[in-house]
């Protein structure tokens, strides 16, 4: 037997039910010979059941037991949250509070270049070395994750493997060491990367629409220029990681079926020694959402289709109507029922899909959306929008309309829960924000206690075409006429570095 | 490295009373696989997971465009979309309303030139509800039809279509590609074609595949998670069970392993930043041994650890600023993939040229053991980490159901990765990819080309010439 299968099984377990006599690997439905010709089919259906004319009874769904949750602290404070999962896997999650709001409005490229340099090597162990353990152990790359308000080093491994997997985060997220002859080749390849970022529309979009919604806050940094990122220094790297790894800063959450009095001392042994610097985290300041309507063409010349992204400000995470806000965004945008897809997509066909965009932080957010158009339909397309979501605020949701938003944002609070690595990146992010560890076992109280009238008061509040901040990557020559002719104001464009195109009709911003 | 590699196998078959503890709770929640055949043909496969009160279904139908006659390409697309907007007993819309409704975390539909699969995640109180859709759209699909909706749907596919030939600047790479690779008559000779494809397909056509393909004997449907087997079985059979096997459309005929007689390099222009390469090979197809050796050359090619090719071309000559290799696996037949994105400056014909050179290298290039390791490892660690999700195993299960007859194949999956050595690895580098049988897209920048990329020209060059 295969050495691989043998773990893969194994650590797979019971979820790998035992493997039967090994049939030939030959696509069974398509046959050897295809000389016979179409037949006619006979009867296809028996008569209609009586069953068949109602969808089947709307069960009430078992209400979701969220996980214990174990809170402790190692001795040098650190506050560590143990969540029992019951998995052949455990993750692990370390958060550093900060991180954006750290770095200069010039400088998100020294959080991103850092975010792949820690997995290059640390005082210890070279990158071949890491690489090879984690092979050895069949557990996850540790990953580097960007949030609005945290920094996290994350990784999944077997469950056996809990304490390794332990001392392999720690290492790389405390004693990395940005070598130096590791550094150059990583920050080529990650300006090639940032090249590719600056050709794809889902991202400039998404960078843009940060911008128009956050100004200048923190939260609108999400990549920057190829020549930002060409003068990060080694330098900035390590600084930044020295104050972002300090006691002070950090919370770790493992999720694991591994009691936790025995997690507890593993992350002692390997975070407990850590000692405070002088780097408390920053506090990102309150969001000062956009006063007025934007709309921004980053030029894309000759390009038959335009993408598009709008988006509204939303409340931070811990708002009294947050729960409210993000109903009523639900029934705006939801993928699959909300009002702006069943308009556009589903009665006009005007769109082929439209998606929604969220981002959620502490001190506020984001409610958006994209889609794809051929250019000459952008305009039109923009109009219905922009009706859309004019009447979502004077048009109060329907009892059918909350209680479906109510049961989609219940389900993904379930789907949180399913894997042992979304829990841990569920709580990983709640508290990120600053929201209680116990507060996601309520939030689905909190949704289902939600009541028409404040939604519909949310909606007037955060759905309000005034703030509506819009983004089209696309031909500004063939854009620059039908934008205009909406009426919003002063179409802005742009290069996709944000620099100014100076032409008739169009009004530069600034970098 | 294979030293540690056994004694990980020894901790994990071993492992102290705790881990025999967990293996013990895993037990108690997650049921063993069961599968079952109904009387028309229809697979069901099950497995309780009660982990946390959700499932996961998932029903693949074992025809994709790939079945589609050769000039209507895209009728299985339409045909999903147009099951999914309206059946006899599911009015227009309903569909994804009554599914929100019912608190579906997520549910999608895909159609491939291999299959179409319809997947959903709900709470598990509600799983008869896709099974009474799905059934829905099996059996009484016909007398829903309706010009109007046809025609809507019509056009959204062409927008959908639109998007993925234009919606980037090499949208159209992949159709060049197909064409060139594949012959004629085969399924996957660019079946999902122009915008103006969709206008051919008619409601005869749609009913066509309907009848021939949307069937119980080329469907399986999986359910994973807190459900119990028994009451799902009741349910399958009160839904699917009472429709009857079709048995009418003409079976796809299987191809033949696809072998060039040469090289075709094909000239393209697109609105792309740089020069761009792709060199693409037919290969055996999905779950077959050498797929499996060939997923693990893609990772020693161009892996995380091990990138031969990457360091040849990016780190040693700089001719490129990204190597991307891949074994896109299919049904009938898969394809080894290399992109190459050209440094500034540099022409098609200069990193062709590069490549080839770097490529001769490899072919001698001593293999380590270890290399091989974390190539598999590379492979299989995304894999393994996806079996803690319902969803990842049911939609696993069809697969395997509909591919090799039997859902219970993920060790014989996993052991294709197996017992791969330094020998091997030569052998299928040059069983597979050769240098003088090979279909080769030059892509040069051009910002005035139409969008997804244009072609310009071709040219063949017979096997074995010099």
């Amino acid at each position: 037997v295969s050495r691989i299968a043998i773990v893969l099984v194994v650590l797979a377990g019971s979820c790998a039910p035992g493997t039967g006599a090994a049939p030939s690997a030959v696509p069974r439905a398509i046959a050897p010979d295809a000389d016979a010709g179409p037949r006619v089919a006979e009867t296809i259906v028996k008569p209609d059941e009586t069953f068949r004319e109602h969808a089947p009874e709307d069960r009430p769904a078992a209400p979701l037991e969220p996980p214990s949750v174990s809170k402790a602290q190692l001795s040098n404070g650190i506050p560590v949250y143990i969540v029992r999962h019951t998995s052949q896997l455990c993750a692990i999650q370390v958060v550093a509070a900060g991180g954006l709001a750290d770095v200069r409005p010039d400088g998100v490229e020294v959080i991103n270049l850092m975010g792949t340099l820690m997995h290059v090597g640390t005082a210890q162990h070279s990158s071949a070395w890491l690489r090879d353990t984690y092979a050895s152990m069949y557990m996850e790359e540790p990953q580097s994750g960007i949030y609005p308000d945290a920094f996290t080093i994350s990784a999944t491994a077997p469950s056996e493997k809990l304490t390794s997997a332990i001392d392999l985060v720690a290492e790389v997220a405390l004693s990395s060491n940005f070598p130096a002859k590791e550094f150059l080749r990583t920050a080529e390849i990650h300006v090639h990367a940032l090249e590719r970022d600056h050709n794809d529309r889902a991202r400039l979009t998404d960078r843009a629409l940060r911008r128009l919604v956050f100004g200048k806050h923190p939260y609108a940094r999400l990549f920057g220029s190829v020549k930002q990122a060409r003068a990060v220094s080694r330098a900035q790297v390590a600084a930044l990681h020295a104050r972002l790894f300090d006691e002070r800063r950090l919370t770790i959450v493992v999720a694991t079926d591994t009691p936790a009095e025995g997690v507890v001392a593993k992350l002692e042994a390997a975070f407990g020694n850590l000692k405070a610097a002088v780097h408390s985290a920053p506090e990102s300041p309150a969001v000062s959402p956009p006063t007025a309507r934007r709309i921004m063409v980053i030029d894309r010349p000759g390009e038959s289709l335009a993408y598009i992204g709008q988006a509204l400000p939303r409340p931070p995470i811990a708002a009294p109507d947050a729960s409210a806000a993000l109903l009523a965004f639900t029934i705006l945008a939801d993928n699959a029922v909300g009002r702006l897809q069943q308009r556009l997509r589903d009665e006009l066909a005007e769109v082929p899909w439209l998606t929604p965009r969220i981002v959620r932080a502490k001190q506020g957010g984001m409610f958006g959306w994209v889609t794809q158009v051929p250019v000459q339909q952008v305009a039109s397309v923009l109009g219905e929008i922009e009706r859309v979501v004019r009447t979502s605020g004077s048009l109060p949701p329907s009892a059918d309309e909350l209680t479906i938003a109510q049961r989609r944002l219940d389900s993904w609070v379930l789907a949180d829960y399913e894997t042992v690595a979304n829990t841990a990146r569920a709580y990983a992010t709640w508290l990120a924000m600053g929201v209680s560890p116990e507060d996601p076992a309520t939030q689905v109280a909190r949704y289902d206690s939600t009541s028409l009238e404040s939604v519909g008061t949310a909606a007037k509040r955060y759905l309000a075409t005034d703030q509506l901040q819009t983004v089209v990557v696309g031909d500004w020559k063939a854009l620059r006429e039908p934008l205009a002719s909406l009426g919003w104001g002063p179409v802005e464009a742009v290069d996709v570095d944000f620099v100014a195109i100076p032409s008739e009709g169009g009004h530069g911003v600034r970098r | 490295m294979i030293l540690r590699f056994w004694l990980v196998v020894l901790l994990v078959l071993f492992a102290g009373p705790r881990d025999a503890r967990a293996q013990a709770k895993m037990r108690d929640v997650i049921g063993p696989l069961r599968e079952r055949h109904l009387a028309n043909g229809m697979n069901l496969v099950v497995r309780e997971d009660h982990r946390v009160p959700l499932a996961s279904l998932a029903l693949r139908y074992d025809a994709g465009e790939g079945a589609a006659p050769p000039n209507l390409g895209l009728v299985a697309e339409l045909t999903t979309s147009l099951m999914l907007e309206k059946t006899q007993h599911v009015p227009a819309g309903d569909y994804r309303r009554l599914v929100a409704r019912a608190g579906a975390s997520s549910w999608s539909d895909t159609t491939t030139s291999d299959a179409i699969v319809l997947k959903i995640t709900l709470p598990a109180a509600r799983v008869a509800l896709p099974m009474w859709l799905w059934s829905d759209q099996m059996g009484f699909f016909d007398q829903a039809l309706d010009d109007a909706e046809l025609k809507t749907q019509r056009s959204v596919l062409r927008e959908r279509r639109r998007n993925r030939l234009e919606g980037s600047p090499l949208g159209r790479l992949e159709a060049f590609g197909e064409q060139e690779l594949f012959p004629i008559d085969h399924p996957y000779c660019n079946r999902a074609g122009e915008l103006s494809d969709v206008d051919r397909i008619d409601r005869d056509a749609v009913i066509a595949f309907h009848d021939a393909w949307i069937a119980p004997e080329h469907a399986t449907l999986a359910v994973v998670g807190d459900v119990l087997v028994d009451d799902v079985v009741a349910l399958a059979d009160r839904y699917f069970g009472s429709i009857s096997r079709r048995d009418v459309g003409p079976p796809v005929k299987r191809p033949t392993q696809v072998v060039l007689d040469g090289s075709t390099e094909v000239d393209i222009l697109a609105n792309v930043p740089g020069a761009r390469v792709a060199i693409w090979w037919p290969t055996p197809a999905f779950l077959t041994t050498d797929d499996g050796r060939l997923d693990v050359i893609a990772n020693l090619l161009s892996g995380n650890r091990t990138a031969w090719l990457y360091w040849a071309l990016v780190d040693e000559k700089r001719v490129a600023t990204a190597v991307h290799t891949h074994q896109y696996s299919r049904a009938l037949g898969s394809v080894f993939q290399v992109l190459i994105e050209g440094a500034p400056g540099k022409s098609p014909a200069d990193i062709l040229s590069e490549f080839d050179l770097a490529f001769e290298g490899l072919r001698k290039r001593v293999v380590r053991p270890k290399e091989i390791d974390t190539a598999v490892y590379d492979y299989l660690i995304d894999k393994l980490l996806a079996q803690d999700s319902a969803a990842t195993w049911a939609y696993q299960y069809t697969a395997y159901e509909a591919l090799v007859g039997t859902a219970d194949y993920y060790g014989h999956d996993i052991d294709r990765y197996s017992h791969i050595t330094p020998e091997l690895i030569h052998e299928v580098i040059d069983r597979w990819l050769p240098s003088d049988r090979r279909i080769v897209l030059l892509v040069t920048p051009d910002p005035g080309v139409v969008s997804g990329g244009a072609r310009r020209g071709k040219h063949f060059v017979p096997a074995g010439t010099p």
